[in-house]
């Protein structure tokens, strides 16, 4: 049986435990180093033995622990120590004090991150959701041996290293508050779009890794809208879109007004842009009737007439520009792709210029019915930018936070142990050896240094125990 | 700050005497760090405690899905820098004035026991502790290198160890999970959360470099003859060398070790290990029709099984023997 849980992450107490609540982190941040100032040597063995206890195996009794408790303590020896000609760090042995705990079953799940706190660990072993070489093992004590593979039923590692699922009644009013935050964005977005985006573009980024929200995804976006377009464009590209487009600037040139080159020059570049003028003069010269009437229709009968279909002067005239803009239509695709390239942006750039049009595709949300979604969760409808579903109730079959978010605070316990080798995509481990201690370096995972340790070892190692 | 009553600070000149009270309960308040404390919201009708009240301007502001976006510990780190914690009392990244500067800051000080980061501060977990770190984790990519070397080239594991600086039997373990990873994949047992969950977790640990992170494979159990102290007398003249040391403590010098380390053992070694595993002879009885019965008899050595009349049971003791049997059953040994 292991010893009753009794406010485990008391704050005033600020013992560190073997958990990944926030409570217990914020314990081991605030913590005071072991003080052995001014205490006797029995009073410093206790506190060590104390603290140290509160980590390691706080759930076995006093009792359970000394029996488990091996005075002979591993370490490994470097043979090329000597080779190296540097001086080797202290062996931390007294480090090992606890490492006859971590070949337990239970300690084993928590070092691979399967489960959240040893507690934890002990609740799936005794659901029968851990097994140890294919076979299912109800005992938290079970002693691994060297290339034992265990595994976890996923979903319990999901649900113990994920986010806390929140009740319906929760996800609905938080939902709800986001509906309204959202549609007062919207609103304004819609009245004031450039004010809108700039305060947008000042935010400050957010502290999410797991956004795909920031700067860098946008831009890559950006740019790869900017690329789609080139390419439809590109494969637009002919005579006859090169000679409407012609057509079209020199149409709205004002009457008394001249074409020059200059305007003509957006549509194939500076160093085309005479091209472009020929071929207007020359349709010009001959007064043609595409200059008044250059609907697509006839600029195609243009293009395609053969010789015999039309008189010997067209005929002529429509050899000559047609050559002109095959020779315009072989530069065209490097203009275009220049053209675009000069408006993609950098990596280094800081956010993607003002679009005008950003706030007309927004819509805003209708508010969830409370009571309705309480009778039936099915009829819940979010559909937000950043979320499908009910807040972290997308799958609500799930006993965990759905779509799957890791846990807060997972950062500072996320421990890669030595002793272990771990596969998280199929909860699988393999107990490589039992921790050891080699100079500088001790295995068994733990907050207190080496003169703590090595109190509690003085503590339990003694004679007549 | 919390009141001045309720600390005990211990001058290195109080005697042991006026320790005596020790033994009362002390609160964990921190002491390496000025800590913020959350201002009461009302003179009276607010009941939290001090702790609480840090805990809150610790934790930081809570939007409105209940995150504590400003806390820098709150999102898990993701590009295969860990971020543990660093004691300097600070933990809110707030608007732009921190945007890039953080980092740098939280490296210059880092708290109370900076003397004590030795080496990569960035690697270890716990601030009291250097000699605990992370381990590092192999990328997909060199792990589908080992399982490549291991069944396509057909190195042997020691090979693939010496090559990549990795253990034996980290290695071979990584094989073996690869294989079942690949099954599982086969099977579609890999659900998309499952896949966004091991994605995550793979970036959270920095990742393996080869020729700089090798681990030392030349590690062996310190002998525990070596665990005692040797006193010889010698005259200063005579030489004294590493293979006079392990001829006192009556071992095989270090160089003949580290040569039989570095043999490759022969081939198929496990499988022969796994043949000599005994097989009990088995005699099954033929089955009839309308049978209630089935016979299996297997050879067994009187002693090895079950419990001998008279033998003495030691399972009401407290140091009783624990074992597991194949089913994974605890069983009395």
């Amino acid at each position: 049986m292991p010893r009753r849980a009794e406010v485990l992450t008391s704050l005033t107490r600020g013992k560190v435990r073997s958990s990944m609540s926030r409570f217990n982190l914020f314990n081991l941040y605030k913590k005071p180093r072991t003080n052995f100032q001014g205490k006797s040597l029995y009073q410093q063995k206790w506190a060590s033995k104390a603290d140290t206890r509160a980590y390691h195996g706080e759930h076995l009794t006093e009792s359970r622990w000394k029996h488990l408790f091996d005075p002979h303590l591993e370490s490994v020896a470097q043979l090329d120590a000597s080779l190296k000609g540097v001086q080797v760090a202290p062996t931390p042995v007294t480090l090992q004090t606890y490492a006859a705990l971590e070949k337990r079953l239970e300690f084993a799940l928590f070092r691979a991150m399967f489960a959240s706190s040893v507690r934890q660990a002990r609740q799936f072993i005794l659901a029968g959701d851990v097994k140890v070489n294919g076979v299912v093992v109800k005992h938290p004590s079970f002693p691994l041996r060297a290339g034992d593979v265990f595994n976890v039923e996923p979903e319990r590692v999901l649900q113990a290293m994920g986010k806390n699922k929140p009740s319906l009644t929760k996800a609905v009013r938080i939902d709800n508050l986001q509906i309204a935050t959202w549609n007062k964005y919207v609103k304004s977005a819609k009245e004031n779009p450039e004010a809108v985006w700039n305060v947008k573009k000042n935010k400050p980024q957010s502290l999410n890794t797991l956004s795909t929200k920031n700067d860098k995804e946008s831009i890559k976006k950006f740019n790869e809208t900017l690329q789609k377009k080139m390419i439809s464009e590109q494969n637009k590209t002919s005579r006859e879109s090169i000679l409407s487009k012609i057509l079209k600037s020199s149409a709205q040139v004002k009457e008394g007004d001249e074409v020059t080159a200059e305007l003509l020059s957006t549509i194939c570049g500076e160093k085309n842009a005479v091209k472009c003028l020929q071929v207007y003069q020359i349709l010009k010269d001959a007064n043609h009737k595409l200059l008044t009437e250059s609907s697509g229709k006839e600029i195609t009968e243009f293009i395609s007439k053969k010789s015999n279909e039309v008189s010997a002067d067209e005929h002529k005239l429509a050899t000559s520009v047609k050559q002109i803009l095959s020779e315009l239509l072989k530069s065209q695709n490097e203009f275009l792709r220049q053209s675009y390239n000069s408006q993609m942006l950098s990596e280094t750039s800081q956010s993607v210029p003002y679009d005008p049009e950003f706030a007309s595709k927004m819509r805003t949300h209708a508010k969830l019915n409370k009571d309705e979604i309480l009778e039936d969760e099915s009829k819940a409808v979010v559909e937000l930018p950043w979320q499908q579903g009910l807040f972290g109730r997308q799958d609500p079959t799930k006993p965990y936070f759905t779509p799957w978010a890791p846990r807060p605070f997972i950062g500072c316990f996320a421990i890669l142990p030595h002793h272990l080798e771990i596969s998280f995509e199929t909860c699988h481990a393999i107990y490589l050896r039992n921790p050891v201690s080699r100079p500088g370096h001790s295995e068994v995972i733990s907050p207190f240094p080496e003169a703590v340790h090595e109190r509690a070892y003085m503590y339990y190692a003694r004679k007549g125990m | 700050m919390f009141p001045a009553s309720r600390s005990i600070t211990i001058s290195s000149n109080v005697t042991l005497n006026s320790v005596r009270t020790l033994a009362r309960v002390r609160y964990a308040y921190p002491r390496g760090y000025t800590p913020e404390v959350d201002p009461k919201t009302h003179k009276k009708k607010d009941h939290r405690t001090w702790f609480r009240r840090h805990l809150k301007a610790w934790l930081g502001p809570m939007n409105i899905r209940g995150e504590y976006y400003q806390n820098k510990y709150y999102y898990p780190p993701q590009e295969h820098k860990p971020k543990y914690i660093d004691q300097t009392g600070v933990t809110l990244v707030t608007g732009h004035q921190t945007k890039g500067g953080d980092d740098a800051k939280a490296g210059g000080a880092r708290g109370r026991f900076a003397s004590d980061f030795s080496g990569n501060a960035q690697f270890q977990p716990f601030p009291e502790n250097p000699a605990c770190r992370t381990n590092l984790m192999i990328s997909n990519e060199l792990k589908e290198k080992i399982q490549e070397e291991l069944s396509v080239n057909g190195l042997h594991p020691q090979q693939v160890a010496h090559k990549y600086g990795i253990k034996i039997p980290r290695v071979e373990a990584i094989s073996k999970l690869q294989e079942i990873q690949k099954q599982w994949q086969e099977q579609n047992k890999i659900t998309p959360e499952l896949e966004n969950f091991g994605k995550v977790m793979y970036k959270l640990f920095p990742l393996y470099e080869p020729p700089v992170n090798a681990e030392n494979l030349t590690e062996i159990p310190t002998p525990s003859k070596t665990l005692h102290q040797r006193f010889l007398t010698i005259s200063e003249s005579e030489p004294f060398g590493p293979v006079d040391a392990a001829k006192l403590f009556d071992l095989e010098p270090a160089q003949q070790t580290l040569d039989n380390l570095t043999e490759i053992e022969e081939a198929g070694g496990d499988s022969s290990k796994l043949s000599k595993v005994k097989q009990n002879k088995v005699l099954v009885g033929a089955q009839k029709k309308d049978d209630r019965t089935f016979f299996k008899f297997t050879h067994s050595k009187v002693g090895e099984v079950g419990h001998r009349y008279g033998a003495g049971i030691r399972d009401t003791k407290k140091d009783r023997r624990i074992g597991f049997n194949a089913e994974g059953k605890m069983v009395n040994m």
